[in-house]
């Protein structure tokens, strides 16, 4: 699973600058309709004209930069903001100069872009742009105090030579770069800080993800380590868990750490104060490695260069599984806010890290298992066959003749352990489809020849009772992810119980049909069909009909658990519909492969 | 009549065979693993080779079988590469022998699952006699 999560900076780039298009609008609105107000109505004596030309201008830019942003991808955003920045910046020195220069007190208009600059200029645009708004405000002022630009006396209660006042002029400008330098100097690190915040919670999604779909504990251990190492721009990153004992910390993982120091020897818990703490479930901070008493490795960890530590928990449900730490190459590295940053990657990471042995501990048991039933396949099969090929060769009198009462003595016996080694076939089948069923890897079966040679199979047994055996199939390719032998095995059971339970003379009728993404294979018989009590019962282990016992037929009671199982395993389902004395009917719906 | 020589650990199985082949009119040797069949084949000469498919691990049975197949040219095996082999397994046991040279190689001419049924045995074995 994928999830994106846009880069730092992009998401509010596209708003903000929807936003500024939106004010713009009213910006230029508001020069078109306050102008003849101040002239009409206050007499100012504004150049009304060039202000009514200005304004139609930034109506115009704000409809071409409207237009472009509405086109444009993603990545050219930053090229759009620097553009509007541009074009605000030329509009609104002009207006300055329109409204009277140095007297204007729209001047101060500037720092709304000097305070949004940072949010959405990248870096250190923001300075360059600081620099442009004050060269342009002491452009205009400096240019019409020369006389190389004309002044507009706005302000007729201002001294009239008070724009070409030399103390006023520096007093002014001054007082306005400092203000708008100071500005820019308060609001980056506060920008800096937001974008580091967004960072690391993209980095701790990441992390998480990463984390959450991996089972397999190096990989895990690995992608904490260096996730956390890099969100903290740290030295390295290790991880610790504890050994069997609880006395000894192995490592797990580790990140940018050199291989000298890896081996330095093992952390024993006892020896080592800060991991003790931590283990205890509380994050332990080392602020400079030199001199601290806390470490078993103290000389190692100085040489490593070395100077921070952060050391948390590793907290698991059933207690604590080991420490993180993060190594800093500075003194002082880590925040309270970065502690508990961490800690809650540590969470996540503990968590992770439990499934991960969880599901290691599940596979080595699963293994032995499977071995554990390969050994008993050989030696329960091994005396049972051995005693049935002997007893064959007894009663078709290859060692010697046999009276009648011996031979019906031995035909039974050689009966029983027929049905023993039915058994024992079924159950191995059972267990060795449970082991696989983690691990087999499922591939396209075509689902009509399976169906198709299991006919071919029982067809002799079925002409044998005179039973009368229909196939219904359109020909179409179907195929379903299974494994060949359990297909087969599935319709096997199902059709080889169809003849079995229905009396000389009877009918099987199998169909195979399409049904939306779906397979559905019908089994149905004639034959002496299953009492309504004991239908839910069918599917459980070593179930045999009450019905089906009294008429004297073997069997031992697992082959439809072993086709539930295999029909549960390709992700399918099993009915039965019954009626006692009349027939049975099974359906099996299998998913078809994509 | 034909000579034939079984090379299996499991007594009983060997005497269910030798009752059976005798009882067809054949001549029965037998060895206990894979090492004393291979020597025992100059003595007996067999027309035939029956295998037990899993003795001491669980691929011997194989192994010989592939042994005597493609024998080093020099080595007295190699009078015996064409012998038929027939292979005694366990139920779907066959299909766990995909290995050697290619996946569909198998140096076995028939298989022959256990519980041995004589008709079933007696017949493949005339089979491969005559083919």
């Amino acid at each position: 699973m994928t999830v994106s999560f846009n880069s730092p900076g992009s998401v509010d780039l596209v708003k903000n600058s929807a936003r500024l298009i939106r004010m713009r609008w009213l910006a230029g609105l508001a020069v078109l309709t306050a102008t003849p107000l101040c002239v009409y109505a206050l007499r100012v004596p504004l150049p009304a004209q060039a202000l009514y030309a200005l304004g139609a201008v930034i109506l115009a830019y704000n409809a071409l930069l409207w237009w472009v942003s509405r086109r444009a991808a993603m990545r050219r955003l930053p090229w759009i903001a620097i553009g509007q920045f541009a074009f605000d910046w030329m509009a609104l020195a002009t207006f300055v100069h329109l409204t009277g220069g140095v007297e204007s007190p729209a001047i101060w208009f500037f720092l709304f872009h000097v305070l949004l600059a940072p949010l959405l200029l990248p870096g250190r645009t923001t300075y360059v742009f600081a620099g442009l708004v004050i060269a342009a405000a002491g452009a205009v002022v400096v240019l019409e105090a020369a006389g190389a630009l004309a002044h507009y006396r706005v302000l007729t209660a201002l001294p009239p030579a008070l724009y070409r006042d030399p103390i006023f002029i520096v007093a002014l400008l001054g007082f306005f770069a400092t203000t708008v330098i100071v500005s820019v100097g308060l609001m980056m690190p506060l920008v800096r800080e937001l974008r580091e915040r967004e960072r690391q919670i993209a980095a701790l999604f990441e992390s998480i993800q990463a984390l959450s779909s991996s089972l397999d504990l190096p990989q895990v251990l690995d992608q904490l380590a260096r996730g956390v190492s890099r969100v903290l721009r740290a030295r390295g990153a290790s991880i610790r868990l504890l050994d069997d004992t609880g006395a000894r910390l192995n490592i797990g993982a580790a990140y940018g750490l050199s291989q000298r120091y890896l081996e330095k020897g093992p952390v024993e818990v006892d020896r080592s104060p800060i991991d003790r703490e931590a283990l205890h479930g509380r994050p332990v901070i080392i602020e400079e490695t030199a001199g601290e008493e806390r470490l078993q490795y103290p000389e190692e960890i100085v040489a490593e260069g070395i100077h921070s530590i952060l050391c948390v928990p590793l907290i698991g449900r059933r207690g604590p599984l080991g420490v993180l730490r993060v190594y800093g190459q500075t003194p002082r590295l880590f925040t309270a806010e970065q502690v508990n940053f961490v800690t809650a990657i540590a969470r996540q990471g503990a968590a992770a890290i439990e499934n991960a042995m969880s599901y290691g501990e599940l596979r080595r048991a699963e293994e032995i298992k499977s071995q554990f039933v390969r050994a008993v396949t050989h030696e329960l099969r091994s005396p049972v066959t051995a005693s049935q090929s002997l007893l064959r060769t007894v009663t078709r009198d290859l060692a010697g003749g046999l009276n009648d009462l011996q031979r019906e003595v031995l035909g039974r016996l050689s009966n029983r352990l027929d049905s023993l080694q039915l058994l024992i076939d079924d159950l191995l089948d059972l267990a060795a489809g449970k082991v696989e069923g983690l691990e087999a890897a499922l591939a396209p079966v075509s689902i009509e020849a399976a169906v198709l040679s299991v006919i071919e199979r029982v067809s002799a047994q079925a002409q044998e009772k005179t039973i009368d055996m229909e196939v219904n199939y359109v020909p179409r390719g179907l195929t379903v992810m299974a494994s060949e032998d359990g297909l087969g095995r599935i319709f096997l059971n199902l059709i080889g119980n169809a003849v079995k339970y229905t009396p000389p003379g009877g009918r099987v009728r199998v169909t195979l049909e399409q049904c939306g993404d779906e397979a559905v294979v019908t089994v149905a018989d004639t034959g002496m069909g299953v009492p309504e009590v004991d239908l839910p019962h069918l599917f459980e282990e070593f179930f045999r009909g009450s019905n089906v016992k009294q008429a004297g037929v073997t069997g031992t009671g697992l082959g439809l658990t072993i086709v539930k199982d295999l029909v549960d395993r390709y992700r399918g389902r099993i009915s039965v519909t019954s009626k006692a004395g009349e027939g049975t009917t099974f359906t099996v719906t299998l998913p078809l492969a994509a | 009549m034909a000579k034939i020589l079984i090379i299996d650990d499991d007594p009983d199985i060997v005497l269910a065979v030798r009752l059976t082949l005798e009882g067809a009119g054949h001549k029965v040797s037998d060895a206990p693993n894979s090492a004393e069949g291979l020597r025992k084949l100059e003595e007996v000469k067999p027309d035939l080779i029956i295998l037990d498919v899993m003795m001491d691990s669980t691929t011997e049975g194989f192994q010989t079988a592939l042994k005597l197949r493609s024998p080093d040219p020099k080595s007295p095996l190699s009078a015996y590469r064409n012998v038929p082999i027939l292979m005694l397994t366990a139920l779907h046991q066959t299909t766990d022998l995909r290995f050697g040279p290619d996946e569909d190689y198998l140096p076995v001419d028939v298989f022959i699952d256990k519980p041995i049924e004589p008709d079933k045995l007696v017949s493949a074995v005339n089979k491969l006699l005559t083919g």
